[in-house]
């Protein structure tokens, strides 16, 4: 594989950044707000935020992007490869990150909870003060993990012309026909995204161990 | 005779006269969990300055009572009082009311519930500044005021996980206390240490009480209940059995039930 092509191949990578850590951040923005509809305390709330988990969670990530970029897409109102991969990623980590968020929830003691009634915090403070923080420290290393599978499922985001580094490597080897050097270096470029945040994960996890005792 | 008499009117009930005004007044309380009844009927008076230690075994509603004075349990009938505040609760309690009743109460857990992200000294000011709307220097002081007195001052920089549980008890306490409540509850506050790190635990509650505070004190702990508490009451099946002075109620048990408890406590 010559430098040009190679070079062409990282033209992927904003893409592949692109459409992970936006479908990441969507999810950790919306995930909270579905995870207190999901713990609402008027029941039908609470059932819809369950089913809505529950059939993103069930249906395969590659038919959400088909469903949303060539029904919706082609139908109702156009939508560009980028923003019709955003949306869905967006959507199946929103309904992931909710789940990890309510691990966590589950996870940070119920006497905290307790205390800071018992102290006289407003239902807010008791959120942002007391429980928050100690979901983050509990959340990193799922979130981490998660953001790893999800950054190897946007590698779908191609099927609808999202020019990422799968794209990019299947475009270079139709050209060249040298699948193995192409591929694996796509391949070898994944995991070196991939070991930095396995690192942060196991990191963040052995701080939290030591510092915070849950 | 006459004495003993009036200490002891009803043993259903452990009430003042209606013209002396307690700082505590539970009238007819009632807790069901479902189908179950936890608390039944339960009359109660807490006079200021008062210690009160409720003693009984397991699952007999003690602590759930203590629950149902700050409102961790709403119970499910009846009214309680609590200086000026009365709440009924023939309906939901409302927001305000809760927020009333909790800023007169402080409450200490027994497995501490300390904020393990936060220093001691952040343990201490964050209700301050929340609740009071004190400000932080304000806040810090009153916290190394009440560190010194449980003898943590060099705590202060400490996570909660650096502290044994003696020592995260006696944190908690001053953090209740940095809020001045009228009236502090505990919820066998020592169960969960040692004997030694109870005993630090204890001694910085009898101190307290020395100082005037009013203490509703579940616990096992039969000789604090003895030596520091004004009054003890023995609770089963969701009822007071006996209320009266301690070494009465612990050294002289009327009914059967406490004499059985009492007997078994202190392993005979």
């Amino acid at each position: 594989m010559t430098p040009d092509y190679f070079l062409l191949l990282l033209t992927g990578l904003p893409y592949t950044f692109a459409v992970t850590g936006g479908a990441l951040l969507i999810g950790a923005l919306f995930g909270f707000p579905l995870l207190l509809v999901r713990r609402s305390k008027v029941t039908i709330l609470r059932w819809t935020a369950v089913m809505l988990i529950a059939v993103i969670r069930s249906i395969p990530p590659i038919v959400w992007i088909f469903l949303i970029f060539f029904s919706i897409g082609t139908g109702v109102f156009p939508i560009s490869p980028l923003s019709a991969a955003l949306v869905g990623f967006g959507l199946i980590a929103t309904a992931n990150m909710a789940e990890i968020y309510r691990g966590a929830l589950i996870a940070v003691h119920h006497g905290q909870t307790e205390a800071a009634q018992a102290l006289n915090l407003s239902p807010f403070h008791t959120m942002w003060d007391v429980i928050l923080p100690q979901m983050v420290r509990v959340c990193l290393p799922v979130a981490a993990t998660y953001a790893i599978g999800l950054l190897k499922d946007a590698a779908i985001a191609s099927t609808i012309g999202v020019p990422d580094l799968t794209y990019q490597g299947r475009h270079i080897t139709q050209m060249t026909l040298q699948g193995l050097s192409v591929m694996g270096s796509v391949g070898i470029i994944y995991v070196l995204i991939s070991l930095p945040i396995a690192w942060i994960a196991r990191v963040t996890e052995a701080h939290i161990r030591k510092t915070v005792s849950l | 005779m006459d004495q003993a008499a009036s200490v002891r009117p009803d043993p259903s009930t452990a009430t003042l006269p209606e013209d002396v005004s307690p700082l505590v007044r539970m009238r007819h309380l009632c807790k069901w969990f479902g189908e179950h009844e936890v608390l039944r009927d339960i009359s109660l008076d807490v006079d200021s300055g008062e210690v009160l230690a409720i003693v009984g075994p397991s699952g007999s509603g003690k602590s759930t009572l203590l629950r149902c004075i700050n409102l961790l349990e709403e119970p499910s009938a009846g009214s309680l009082n609590v200086g000026e505040l009365t709440v009924e609760f023939d309906h939901p309690v409302k927001r305000r009311e809760r927020k009333a009743l909790r800023q007169q109460l402080g409450m200490v857990f027994q497995s501490f519930n300390l904020f393990p992200h936060m220093t001691v000294l952040e343990n201490i000011c964050l209700p301050q500044r929340r609740v009071l709307g004190r400000k932080r220097d304000e806040a810090e002081a009153v916290a190394k005021d009440l560190l010194e007195k449980v003898g943590l001052t060099d705590k202060a920089a400490a996570f909660p996980s650096n502290c044994s549980g003696g020592q995260q008890q006696r944190i908690a306490i001053a953090r209740a206390l940095a809020l001045d409540p009228r009236v502090m509850l505990f919820d066998e506050p020592t169960s969960a240490l040692d004997p030694e790190l109870g005993l630090e635990v204890l001694s910085v509650m009898f101190s307290l009480a020395q100082s005037g505070m009013t203490m509703i004190v579940v616990t096992h702990e039969m000789s604090f209940a003895e030596k520091v508490s004004d009054r003890t009451l023995f609770m089963a099946e969701g009822k007071i059995v006996e209320a009266g002075p301690s070494a009465d109620v612990i050294r002289r048990p009327q009914s059967e039930r406490a004499r059985r408890f009492f007997r078994a406590v202190n392993g005979l």
